[in-house]
């Protein structure tokens, strides 16, 4: 039987686009819904204790726009991608389209979430730095969620409750520093921004050893569905 | 003719060993059934046929290009598994009917979307049903619609009739005949209901002790498979030198099941009686439990 016309690399990418492009839309409108939920619903308990509503909801919505962007390497990468790859190779897809497929999906997760949160903060009348720090939370993000799928796939149920309790831990303690107003969150707003750099380097390293991962995992990968 | 071979193929888990040195070819044009006992290796080796599963050592080819990575080579294989959905995590379960089929259309190049349909309908499906929430029947529908409307020259179903009540399992039959002879694509079935599709099988694959015990003809097959019965020295005289399995034995009588090979010939004999037998008969002959 003979093929469509198509090229094999456009044939991949659009098959990749599709899939993977539809689990992002669908995660992040799971994400959306809880985020402008959890806002509106604590705002109006907030209003009824006779605060600045503006004030408040904007103070809502950065507290869930974090929310939102620490679940996106528990909930968004490791729960709703990665099953997704058994899905797709089961289908025929190869083992390095898939890896790029559900990075695809993680980066097209982010950048939507980053979009969702930066008019918020704008319409908020929040800070251009503060996006700055929740751009740094996304790819980190990436970078973790990468690694924990790894680490699921290979591990099963094990390596995925380690990696959820290590996120967790790390995820409380970057908490305990924000909420503290400790030195990072005021070296990352100060005019020196020395930590910034090295952070995102850190979190770009993160992305890249979850690529490689997903390569070593991916090889020796068994479909299952 | 396009060809599917697979070469020196083994696979192990561990220490476990499911495929020992599996050569086998399979031929574009023809319908085998892939028959062995649970736990044979039947679904790994379509898994590795189909470059899910990668192989311990050994390479499977298409046309003489290796499948493993090969975009060329798997848009003309299709392995539609057996869904074993799970609510509980993000998978396949918690997809609707309709949201896989969309998904399987997005990466098989010649899928077809009308037959899709078609066979939705006839199954009488419920699109909108999440997977994990359809019986075990409705799964296998969606299994079969996936191979059919791949429309892929090689596809394999693991268990395509598992929990389909008879009227759905000989409609699937006859659509399987009907896209073979539309399309002359080659179906890899396995199956533990063998009678019902011995029909239409044009080759049977046996696997066994982690190999292919046989890959042969099933007509050819079972007319050269006879069962011989009658006083024990009588059958024992009788089959002498042959390839003898399933043997029963009750006070003096004797029966044994014979696979004759080439020019072999029971002598007649007014003590004997021979009886043919069928495909599962075979099968349990060949690959039963060792007394």
């Amino acid at each position: 039987m003979e093929t469509k016309s198509k090229s094999f690399s456009e044939q991949s990418v659009i098959s990749n686009l599709k899939f993977w492009g539809k689990r992002a839309e669908k995660t992040f409108l799971f994400f959306v819904l809880i985020v402008l939920f959890y806002t509106f619903f604590m705002s109006l308990t907030s209003l009824s204790a006779g605060e600045d509503g503006a004030a408040e909801v904007a103070r809502q919505f950065r507290i869930y726009a974090v929310i939102m962007g620490l679940m996106l390497p528990l909930i968004g990468i490791n729960s709703f991608g990665v099953p997704g790859i058994g899905i797709a190779m089961s289908f025929g897809a190869r083992r390095s389209e898939t890896i790029w497929g559900i990075q695809f999906m993680a980066w097209l997760l982010a950048i939507q979430i980053f979009l969702f949160v930066a008019v918020g903060n704008w319409l908020t009348g929040g800070s251009f730095k503060w996006m700055g720090i929740y751009l740094l939370l996304l790819i980190t993000g990436v970078g973790a969620g990468e690694l924990m799928g790894c680490a699921s796939m290979k591990f099963g149920w094990k390596g995925a409750l380690l990696t959820v309790l290590f996120y967790c831990a790390a995820a409380i303690g970057g908490g305990v520093l924000f909420i503290c107003k400790g030195g990072l969150i005021l070296i990352l707003n100060g005019e020196t921004g020395i930590l910034f750099l090295p952070l995102l380097c850190v979190a770009v390293l993160l992305c890249v050893a979850g690529a490689l991962c997903w390569k070593k995992i991916l090889s020796a990968y068994e479909v299952k569905v | 003719m396009s060809t599917l071979v697979c070469s020196n193929i083994s696979k192990k888990y561990g220490e476990k060993e499911v495929l020992k040195n599996v050569n086998l070819t399979l031929e574009k044009g023809k319908i085998y059934g892939l028959i062995g006992r649970n736990g044979a290796g039947k679904t790994t080796l379509l898994s590795i046929l189909s470059a899910q599963n990668p192989a311990t050592s050994g390479e499977v080819t298409w046309e003489g290009e290796k499948v493993w990575e090969n975009r060329k080579a798997l848009n003309h294989i299709c392995f539609s598994r057996e869904l074993v959905p799970s609510a509980s995590n993000n998978g396949v379960g918690t997809m609707k009917v309709r949201e896989y089929l969309q998904a399987a259309s997005y990466y098989y190049p010649n899928w077809n979307q009308a037959l899709a349909e078609e066979l939705v309908k006839k199954f009488e499906l419920d699109v909108k049903q999440k997977i994990a929430k359809i019986s075990k029947g409705m799964l296998s529908m969606v299994t079969i619609i996936v191979a059919l409307a791949s429309k892929a020259d090689f596809t394999f179903l693991d268990e395509p009739v598992a929990g389909l009540d008879v009227v759905m399992r000989e409609y699937f039959y006859r659509k399987l005949l009907e896209e073979y002879m539309e399309t002359g694509r080659t179906f890899v079935i396995s199956t533990h209901i063998i009678e019902e599709a011995a029909n239409v099988f044009e080759e049977v694959i046996f696997v066994k002790n982690h190999g292919i015990l046989l890959k042969e003809n099933t007509e050819h097959l079972v007319g050269r498979c006879v069962r011989v019965s009658g006083p024990a020295e009588a059958v024992d005289l009788a089959t002498a030198g042959m390839e003898i399995h399933q043997v029963e034995t009750i006070g003096r009588s004797k029966g044994v099941t014979v696979l004759l090979k080439e020019g072999e010939q029971i002598a007649k004999s007014p003590e004997l009686q021979l009886q043919p037998v069928n495909l599962q008969n075979v099968f349990v002959a060949l690959c039963g439990l060792e007394e």
